[in-house]
């Protein structure tokens, strides 16, 4: 039986892969301009931590090429695009808290001659002391969240009665997302003051609540686009916003279509980073480098607004026990506020930072005692049946790290790659090789279970092809290939009849960020509800026609088929339209966070404060 | 004198008579062209989302090239071919180039974002794989059967300059990582990208396709013989083809800047947004992009670019080729050039440290004025140089190591490839009977200027070849350099690496 092609479990290439090489695959910035469109600079402040004591742009809107000049004045509604809480002023009003921050924003009809205007404004400023490093941060207290504690069992008690005990200190260094295509945006305005916005992000409905919020109009106002990304990594979680709400503006002052793309130096000057951080640690340990009792202070650079800082800290918070069991434990974690850019979401979203702290602790322990690292993690792996429960309380189901690890050392030849290790390094004064095999347990899913939603919009055409769109956004990850191809299964039909289109905030609204590794299994469960909507309204069609019963079709080879006879998918669709059935359907999906309940409450409820 | 730009893109010529000069080649393709495959990642040459392919006559032949497009300046494709990623598919029938089709297959796209920047690197190696001579002369013959003949020369020419950069049938990984040094690509950790390159350059052929792309170059190329002068947007550009006409130019003009490979100068215009009013470009002046062997030595003209003169760095010493490999990547080393490297004056400078040990000699001319002097003597102090108003670099003349004498280069660097070294260090030891005769040592990055280390070759000089020695020539090297802490490398991580 020949089958139809482009089903899960096969792997495809990206669907976008021929227009990629190609040079075809649509940019936000390669969207052809309408007539008259303009170009967006974006100046910025050159003091980390001052009072604006003078901005004066009469020079930068005096110059001809300057179509229209915004400063925090200029914004109709919210000056702010703080994601959760506020704090990420679109234009700094009085007051500037890192190098980087925007100042005001010109548009011209190019980026060169915007430049070029922005450079004739006249800025004083009085210069405030300015807290830059995580320990200036600690020594001085500045937090921008309150601490948050997690502790379990007596880890003092523990680490006094330890009969080995080892304490440090260690910095993990920011990160920049380097996405190869920078941030950017393009405005269009539209009639009733609608806009249209182009936007290089992860989180379409965000930036359209933001973008509405600053114009001071209704979200309905606003639609979002996304057709990829040329990659992400969390930096378009929500650093997009703040480029697209200033496009938004100088649009609808102008009337005029407006794009904001920066420049890779302002991109890396003026967006956020992964959180850095100072670790400091006290670990008891038995002869065998089982840690008896833990306590960690994770110290964050959070930058000078919440941002994302809260949920990336608490995440760093989740992770720090990594695959380990930790019975007497106590985990700090500081979120620091310095007068730097506002870091946010960053690839594991906090994740690696814990895992980090804790992977090197066992690493301390294995030199102290002299012993193989693999040895203590393999030691302090968390059990199946005991020793099973992390310190926020969640027992670990499905673990099956114990066998994993042994299969994988013994596959990999663990052993003798050491035993060559050692001899090479016994012989080579300069050079040294290493080995590890280190475990990772990840938390899939947001710590915010409301966040574990999507919604997918489905339509069948009378020639058998299928529109799909759903909230998840594209940066190369190939989520819009993988949920045509659950679409695709379950209609049995070719893959190539599945059309993919751009995430759009008017056909799937108040979406979550694609992010938390969740984008696949949210939007291809709620891609598959919608497909199941349409599919039965179709059977019912396909079983009158063929006189069966409508459990006994079969969607196959892009037929409906039952007992020998079979309909075409698209004859069945026509059909259904002539006998006045719907053939469009929106699906939704709600998950469950793989992290327990009591994580999901705020971890201030272990706190002993 | 010509007072308009001519290349062809793709198959189509081009005639530019009004664009300002220092529009970078990257900016037209997406502005005025609107071919936007080509992408911009950091516009300055560091990422190779831009790289596009040029084809160029040289004497006689025609060689195709990976550049970075974001760095490179309108006017420098005068008489060249310009092949983005729109060329490569056959417009007819939609057929992907097997560097395409290698990248589809191998997964080597995510984002896509950097995709056409690696196809294009790919590209330009699979031309010159591709082009064997018997298959250049295959293609040659059918473009010679048809109605538009071009001229026989430029097609037997291009038969046998494809060969000048020989590369393996069959590249191995290491050989494709070095073509894709610059290019960055954040999704998918290169794996499936290398995969493409060694899947697409074995036994690599020439498309129907590259054939029609060689026969427009054939057709239309031709090597222009006066200046292209150019004013527009309040600025002068002149590029002329002989080294006379070039020392007039700059003697009624000793304000222009002198460009070459631009990947310097192709910063000052996008990250610093300098204006540029007049511009003497002399990468189409003949004399100065000789490189030339002559029994003891070799000379490298000024306009040679690192690809070019390669060749004589690999037979100078095998660690100078290294080092050249890893100042730049493919597209750097296609453009960059030694006279630009020199006349520079960047502290670090990468070549000038290994020249300076050679005991290379720069020639300078004015006018009709020339004269030499020991490289060492050309740097005098933070991008000072003994350059007068209207002076040039016409070239550097490199002995030789003899028997007698050992060389040996090394660079740190952040990254590996495509780096600035933060420090780099080079060394001419001329031994008789196990006695040091002559040392001489040349650091980049430990003082304002590339610089000899006199204390430290003092501390060799007349002494046995020995660890005591060169202990204490490490010891003396404290009181050749006072290096500052900078974003490359720290004063207390220098000095110990210098030793």
């Amino acid at each position: 039986m020949s089958r139809a092609k482009g089903h899960v479990r096969e792997a495809l290439a990206h669907d976008s892969a021929v227009k990629h090489v190609r040079g075809t695959a649509v940019y936000a910035d390669d969207i052809v301009e309408p007539e008259g469109a303009l170009e967006a600079y974006v100046a910025m402040s050159r003091e980390a931590h001052g009072r604006i004591r003078r901005l004066d742009v009469s020079a930068v809107a005096a110059d001809p090429a300057a179509a229209v000049v915004l400063t925090a004045r200029d914004v109709p509604g919210v000056n702010d695009v703080g994601p959760v809480l506020p704090g990420d002023p679109i234009f700094a009003d009085g007051l500037v808290e890192y190098a980087g921050q925007s100042l005001f924003a010109v548009a011209a009809r190019s980026v060169a001659e915007a430049r070029r205007a922005a450079s004739k404004a006249i800025v004083e400023y009085e210069t405030l002391p300015a807290i830059l490093t995580i320990e200036q941060a600690l020594a001085a207290k500045s937090f921008l969240l309150p601490t948050e504690k997690l502790r379990r069992g007596d880890p003092d008690r523990a680490l006094a009665m330890a009969p080995h005990r080892l304490g440090g200190r260690l910095e993990i260094g920011g990160q920049d997302h380097f996405y190869l295509e920078g941030q950017v945006a393009f405005a269009i305005p539209g009639e009733d003051g609608d806009m249209l916005i182009y936007s290089s992000t992860q989180h379409p409905s965000e930036v359209q609540h933001l973008a509405a919020r600053a114009l001071g109009r209704r979200d309905a106002a606003i639609t979002v686009e996304v057709r990829r990304m040329g990659g992400g990594f969390g930096g378009k979680e929500t650093q997009a916003a703040l480029f697209a709400v200033i496009a938004a503006l100088a649009a609808d002052r102008t009337k005029r279509p407006v794009k904001l793309r920066l420049d890779r130096d302002d991109d890396m000057i003026m967006t956020g980073k992964r959180h850095d951080f100072v670790i400091r640690y006290e670990v008891g340990f038995d002869a065998d480098g089982r840690i008896l009792g833990l306590k960690l202070e994770l110290a964050g650079r959070c930058g000078m607004s919440p941002d994302l800082s809260g949920p990336v800290n608490d995440r760093a918070l989740f992770h720090a026990d990594n695959a380990y069991f930790l019975s007497d434990v106590e985990v700090v974690s500081h979120r620091l506020k310095t007068n730097t850019v506002s870091n946010t979401a960053f690839r594991g979203f906090g994740g690696p930072q814990g895992m980090m702290a804790i992977e090197h602790v066992i690493d301390e322990i294995a030199r102290h005692l002299g012993r193989d690292a693999y040895e203590i993690r393999r030691t302090n792996l968390y059990g199946t049946t005991t020793r099973n429960v992390t310190p926020y309380g969640q027992t670990i189901d499905d673990n099956i790290l114990p066998e994993l690890l042994d299969d994988l050392a013994k596959s990999a030849d663990y052993a003798g790659r050491r035993r060559q290790v050692e001899a090479f390094n016994a012989k080579s004064p300069v050079l040294k090789r290493g080995l590890a095999l280190t475990p990772v347990k990840f938390g899939i899913s947001f710590t915010n279970t409301m966040l574990n939603q999507a919604g997918a919009l489905v339509h069948v055409y009378t020639d058998g092809s299928v529109h799909l769109n759903h909230g998840g956004t594209e940066m190369g990850q190939g989520l819009f290939v993988k949920v045509a191809q659950v679409v695709a299964s379950e209609f049995g039909i070719d893959l190539d009849r599945v059309k993919i289109t751009a995430t759009n905030t008017g056909k799937v609204p108040n979406t979550s960020a694609t992010a938390a590794s969740s984008g696949s299994d949210l939007n291809g469960m709620a891609a598959q509800t919608a497909a199941r909507a349409i599919k039965k309204r179709m059977a019912a069609v396909a079983a009158a026609a063929l006189g069966v019963a409508p459990e006994a079709l079969v969607f196959a080879d892009n037929k409906i088929a039952a007992g020998g006879h079979a309909l075409e998918f698209g004859e069945v669709a026509k059909k259904a339209w002539m006998a006045r059935i719907s053939l469009s359907a929106t699906g939704y999906y709600r998950g469950r966070s793989s992290i327990s309940p009591m994580a999901r409450r705020r971890p201030r409820c272990w706190s002993t404060r | 004198m010509t007072d308009r730009i001519r290349f062809l893109l793709g198959t189509e010529p081009r005639e530019i008579a009004d664009a300002d000069p220092t529009m970078t080649v990257l900016e037209y393709l997406r502005r005025i062209e609107r071919r936007r495959g080509t992408k911009e990642g950091c516009a300055e040459g560091d990422c190779g989302a831009c790289t596009v392919v040029v084809g160029e006559c040289t004497g006689g032949g025609l060689r195709y090239r990976a550049v970075n497009s974001c760095i490179q300046l309108l006017p420098t494709l005068d008489g060249r071919q310009l092949l983005t990623v729109e060329d490569l598919a056959d417009p007819e029938t939609g057929a992907l180039h097997p560097v395409q089709q290698a990248m589809v297959e191998a997964h080597g796209s995510q984002c896509g974002f950097c995709t056409p920047g690696f196809v294009m690197a790919l590209y330009a190696a699979h031309q010159n794989a591709a082009a064997s001579a018997r298959t250049l002369r295959e293609a040659a013959d059918r473009i010679a059967e048809s109605a538009d003949t071009p001229s026989p020369s430029n097609v037997i020419g291009l038969a046998y300059a494809m060969d000048q950069i020989p590369i393996a049938a069959a590249p191995d990984r290491d050989a494709v990582s070095d073509m894709i040094a610059g290019n960055l690509c954040r999704c998918t950790g290169y794996r499936p990208i290398v995969d493409a390159g060694v899947k697409a350059l074995a036994g690599a052929q020439p498309t129907e396709r590259d054939t029609v792309l060689f026969a427009a170059a054939a057709k239309h190329l031709a090597t222009r013989r006066t200046t292209l002068k150019l004013a527009a947007a309040g600025k002068r550009y002149f590029a002329p083809v002989r080294e006379h006409v070039l020392a007039d130019i700059l003697e009624t003009h000793p304000d222009a800047t002198i460009v070459a490979g631009a990947t310097d100068v192709g910063l000052w215009v996008t990250k610093q947004h300098r204006e540029l009013a007049k511009i003497v470009y002399i990468g189409d002046v003949e004399e100065l992009k000789a490189v030339q062997e002559h029994g003891n030595g070799w000379w490298i003209g000024a306009a040679a670019t690192y690809t070019d003169a390669l060749p004589a760095f690999a037979d100078l010493h095998r660690d100078f080729a290294e080092l050249v490999r890893r100042l730049g990547a493919a597209q750097v080393r296609n453009c960059g050039t030694i006279g630009g490297n020199i006349a520079n004056a960047s502290p670090i400078g990468d070549t000038p440290p290994a020249l300076i040990a050679l005991g290379a000699t720069l020639h300078l001319r004015r006018g009709k004025e020339t004269r030499h002097m020991p490289l060492e003597d050309f740097f005098l102090g933070y991008r000072k140089t003994a350059l007068q108003p209207g002076e040039f670099v016409t070239g550097v003349a490199v002995p030789k190591p003899r028997g007698d004498q050992r060389f040996a280069a090394y660079k740190i660097s952040k990254r590996f490839d495509q780096d600035i070294s933060a420090v780099c260090s080079a060394y001419r030891i001329t031994l008789s009977g196990g006695i040091v005769g002559e040392a001489r040592i040349a650091h980049g990055g430990m003082a304002e200027t590339p610089k000899r280390a006199p204390a430290a070759e003092a501390a060799l000089n007349g002494h046995p070849w020995d660890e005591t020695t060169m202990r204490r020539a490490m010891e003396a090297l404290a009181h050749d350099y006072r290096p500052i802490d900078d974003m490359r490398a720290s004063a207390a991580y220098l000095l110990p690496q210098c030793r």
